[in-house]
């Protein structure tokens, strides 16, 4: 529609009024921010943003403590492997568990060992059981047949390499077969120095019973080569390895918590003033809260546990209250109607005037409170899936309060948003005592560590003192999350 | 310092940024507050339009496209609100007797005369449906079908209202002339 088209009376009214600007009053905002809050904002913010993170959190640490769970019993299922088969291979046990070895005298050869005159060279095994190349100390090669694994009692070339250190051969273990293992030996006369030690030989005869050495290294080499060994030598030997005492099932054990409790918490308001505690009720929003905190006890084998726990919440509340209030007025009209002094006709009419004003009170205020509560709980445990039920008494008390609050005008006693101090606020919010009821699901990660979520609630009984006028008690319904660490118990020998 | 730009603003409000949403509120109030104040019938009543309004901007701000003007979006949302505000109410048609006033040309004199203050009182000072068709029609610029879909009335309804807004507005400006005229010859 061009503005020709306008009717005149729109013209004017379009070109005055379309772009025109007010300045709203502050507490517009102070309302929006408030309606919002009322309305879910901060709700919206944990839920979104917070649990998500939560649960994230608590599946990582379940899941880590569920990995190192699971290689602690790969490790615990190998170790038993181990000292399973070390029974039958006494090569690959700790030495102190082979009966009558003595690992002192178990060490490798080194270079300057080598007596003079000894013949000294190079083994180098190509494959396993396939063709030995023998270097010997005049440089002349010497192609044997090795006799392979399975050739019990025979001696290869690298035997020969040995005899002049002056072992008999008769010291060394029947070694029935070997895997595929390289000596390198490297004389003085070779260029050089030190025997190099790779995969060993277990035939090879650098194994010196009456020499002395590092122990470690040969014990060592052994464990990496684990060769099968007859079995005739092996058979009788005692067990000598220490064996874990036998596990008692504990009375009762301590435990320590971590927790997490968000709680949608609603105020109950009791006292005198009647429109003030309607006024209350009224406009304020149930808030949203997270509420860190620990808890420790003391658990039965039964599953009856006990247990105390001190929770930190701060809490945000805001209201937004319109104060409505009805002005009524009279006026008395008297009317005359004089003819020579004389009054003809009179009348008196009374006009009532009635007014209504409004007024928006709206603001917020932030709280923090420590609760301390003490609970007997339940738990049954199918397999390592924890189900428990708890109930309790708990101790609300408020530490730190700021911010405004509805209260009644000093001046024409109207419901105003008012900044107030400490005191008035402890007076407003004092300390209560709630009872708190609570369900778990949990799952045992591994003999110390637990994890637990379920909802929890505690409702108000009864507050210590507080303002006659208005009060508060608090209701919070919500969820927990926690992990628990157990202490070890004492085992019995 | 330079002025962060609607969009920038509407992302900071997606994130629940307290500064980018008082920012966004502080930008538009004054221009929806003007707005607010046409539509209801006092400070107070335009005061809960506002706040509902923005309410109800902050949380449709994720439908907004960033494709067309962000005033204008919000402008939508403020007339909307107003609409819902009084459908909620029993929406009657009034009767003032005026059908007898003959529409006049408005004289240039009274245009200058009058202040933004004196023809939003004007405008306030309209019973509730000839105030929101008045609104919707002349200034916010919707035609009566759109109005009438808008009210849930017909058609004719809208145009009916608009034409006795109409009379109404031109009555009081001609007092509002008047007044300025007498007052005028009184001071000379």
């Amino acid at each position: 529609m061009s503005a020709q088209e306008r009717h005149p009376i729109d013209e004017l009214f379009r070109q005055r009024l379309e772009r025109a600007e007010a300045t709203p009053p502050p507490t517009v905002w102070a309302g929006v921010n408030a309606a919002r809050a009322a309305h879910g904002g901060g709700r919206a913010w944990w839920f979104g943003r917070l649990l998500p993170g939560l649960l994230c959190l608590l599946a990582g640490t379940s899941g880590v403590l569920a990995l190192r769970a699971w290689r602690v019993a790969l490790s615990e299922e190998a170790a038993i492997l181990r000292m399973a088969d070390s029974l039958n291979d006494p090569m690959a046990a700790p030495a102190e568990w082979i009966h009558g070895w003595n690992t002192a005298a178990v060490s490798p050869v080194k270079a300057d060992q080598v007596p003079d005159g000894a013949t000294l060279g190079s083994v180098e095994k190509t494959k396993a059981g396939g063709v030995r190349s023998y270097h010997g100390p005049e440089g002349s090669d010497t192609e044997r047949a090795s006799n392979g694994p399975g050739a019990e009692g025979a001696m290869g070339p690298d035997e020969e390499v040995s005899e002049p250190l002056g072992i008999p051969a008769s010291s060394k273990p029947t070694v029935a077969t070997w895997p595929t293992p390289t000596l390198e030996l490297a004389g003085p006369g070779s260029g050089g120095g030190v025997a190099s030690l790779g995969r060993p030989s277990a035939r090879g005869s650098s194994i010196t019973p009456d020499q002395e050495g590092p122990p470690q290294g040969a014990i060592a080499w052994m464990a990496a080569l684990r060769p099968s060994v007859d079995r005739s030598m092996t058979a009788g030997v005692p067990w000598s390895a220490p064996r874990p005492a036998p596990y008692v099932l504990p009375s009762k054990e301590w435990w320590i918590a971590a927790e997490l409790a968000l709680f949608d918490v609603g105020t109950r308001w009791r006292g005198d003033d009647g429109q003030l505690v309607e006024a209350l009720e009224q406009s304020e929003a149930r808030t949203s809260t997270i509420a860190p905190g620990i808890a420790f006890g003391l658990r039965w084998h039964n599953g009856f546990s006990l247990s105390l726990g001190l929770l930190q919440e701060r809490s945000e509340r805001s209201f937004h209250h319109v104060d409505r209030r009805m002005e009524v007025s009279h006026e008395i009209h008297h009317f005359m109607v004089t003819l020579n002094d004389q009054v003809i006709w009179s009348d008196v009419d009374t006009v009532t005037h009635t007014t209504w004003h409004e007024r928006v009170a709206a603001g917020r205020g932030s709280q923090a409170t420590l609760l301390l509560p003490a609970e007997a709980a339940w738990q049954k445990a199918l397999g390592r899936t924890i189900i428990g039920v708890g109930a309790g008494l708990a101790l609300e008390l408020p530490i730190g309060q700021q911010g405004a609050m509805l209260d009644r005008s000093a001046g024409d006693g109207g419901l105003i948003a008012r900044e107030v101090g400490t005191a008035e606020w402890r007076a407003r919010q004092p300390a209560a005592m709630l009872g708190s009821a609570s369900i778990s699901l949990g799952r045992q990660i591994n003999e110390h560590w637990s994890v637990h979520a379920g909802p929890r609630c505690m409702v108000a009984l009864g507050a210590f003192g507080g303002s006659n006028e208005a009060r508060s008690l608090n209701d919070r319904f919500g969820v927990r999350f926690g992990i628990t660490h157990h202490f070890s118990p004492k085992r019995q020998p | 310092m330079r002025e962060p730009t609607d969009e920038l603003l509407v992302r900071g409000c997606l994130r629940d940024d307290p500064r980018s949403q008082e920012l966004l509120y502080r930008r538009h109030a004054r221009r929806m507050y003007a707005l607010c104040l046409r539509y209801a019938r006092h400070e107070l009543e335009a005061q809960d339009l506002l706040q509902e309004g923005f309410i109800r901007v902050f949380e449709k701000l994720g439908e907004f496209r960033m494709e067309g003007s962000l005033e204008g979006w919000i402008r939508r949302i403020m007339v909307n609100t107003a609409i819902n505000h009084y459908r909620r109410k029993a929406f009657q048609q009034e009767r003032f007797g005026l059908e007898h006033v003959p529409e006049m040309p408005v004289s240039g004199l009274a245009v200058e005369s009058l202040g933004e203050a004196e023809l939003l009182e004007m405008v306030a000072a309209l019973p509730d449906g000839y105030r929101l068709v008045f609104n919707l029609h002349a200034i916010e610029g919707y035609d009566h079908g759109e109005i009438a879909a808008m009210l849930g009335c017909g058609e004719s309804t809208s145009r009916s209202q608009l034409a006795k807004a109409r009379r109404m507005l031109q009555q009081r400006i001609e007092e509002s002339q008047r007044i300025h005229v007498s007052a005028g010859k009184t001071s000379h």
